[in-house]
């Protein structure tokens, strides 16, 4: 999945940075905590609920 | 700001000893807010206390990230005593795109579990409460509550709505299996791996501690051909 980021962020500074994150399953809500990594520059294509690309 | 209209609720309505509930104090028009108690206080000097809103439906107040445009819960506990440090319990809130703007939101009757650690079993909470309120029109609402922690005959009422709450809290992870795997800066996005059989993935929420960088809703990704 891809989250945008939204706002004016320096987003280098995103890297090694720990982001909570919070869903929904069967059995009710559940999180976890993860580290952000530098990308690795692959390319990838963000598809909205119509299964057009998104932005 | 048009706090003057809020000042008279700022004023402290004190709960009687061993009351597990303050009065409702009304903080914005058709918003009342109240503290609840368990009254209990666990082997480990624990208690659990909540923020009660009694809020039309369409009437919201925000989650720790607010998002674009809400405004923070501030809680102010200095005057309170015999407590130690505190933790909102928040509940999974809904995601919120309107004109435009995302923001994280409850809406109607909402209560924010809080867990406080106490270290004098004759403590009592005072505290002051700066939250976002908005219908057609915004405000920060104010409040202050105090309430004695312990209560010998604990509220069940109370506590039964505090717990009711609890279970719309997110627990961390502890089923079999990885639902998130890799998280990754991709461009102007976060790249996260899900596991779709594990988790609902429409409903993931990203959010660092801070809260001020803000993720947007999640959208599916292929790798290009």
């Amino acid at each position: 999945m891809l989250l945008p980021i939204l706002g004016k962020t320096d987003n280098s500074a995103l890297d090694g940075m720990d982001v909570e994150l919070t869903f929904m399953t069967d059995r009710g809500a559940y999180m976890v905590s993860r580290s952000i990594e530098a990308g690795d520059g692959v390319d990838t294509v963000s598809i909205n609920d119509e299964g057009e690309p998104g932005r | 700001m048009r706090l003057p209209v809020l000042a008279s609720a700022a004023l402290a309505l004190i709960a009687p000893v061993g009351a597990a509930e303050t009065p409702w104090q009304e903080v914005a028009p058709g918003v009342a807010m109240r503290l609840i108690s368990t009254g209990e206080i666990t082997d480990g000097g624990e208690t659990l206390v909540a923020l009660e809103l009694d809020m039309p439906d369409d009437t919201k107040t925000y989650w720790r990230v607010p998002g674009e445009t809400g405004l923070p819960l501030d809680l102010d506990f200095t005057a309170s005593t015999g407590i130690g440090s505190h933790r909102v319990l928040w509940p999974y809130p809904l995601r919120e795109d309107k004109n435009g703007y995302l923001d994280y939101v409850y809406y109607g009757h909402t209560v924010l579990p809080l867990a406080i650690d106490v270290t004098d079993p004759a403590a009592r909470l005072d505290v002051a409460i700066t939250l976002g309120v908005c219908s057609d029109i915004c405000i920060p609402a104010q409040a202050r509550f105090a309430l004695p922690i312990f209560d010998k005959k604990p509220d069940r009422p109370s506590a039964l709505r505090i717990r009711q709450a609890l279970a719309e809290v997110p627990l961390a992870w502890d089923g079999s299996g990885e639902p998130i795997g890799d998280v990754e800066m991709a461009g102007e996005q976060l790249a996260v791996e899900v596991a779709p059989d594990l988790l609902d993935s429409q409903s993931l929420i990203a959010a660092t501690d801070s809260g001020e960088t803000l993720f947007g809703a999640p959208q599916k990704v292929r790798k290009p051909d």
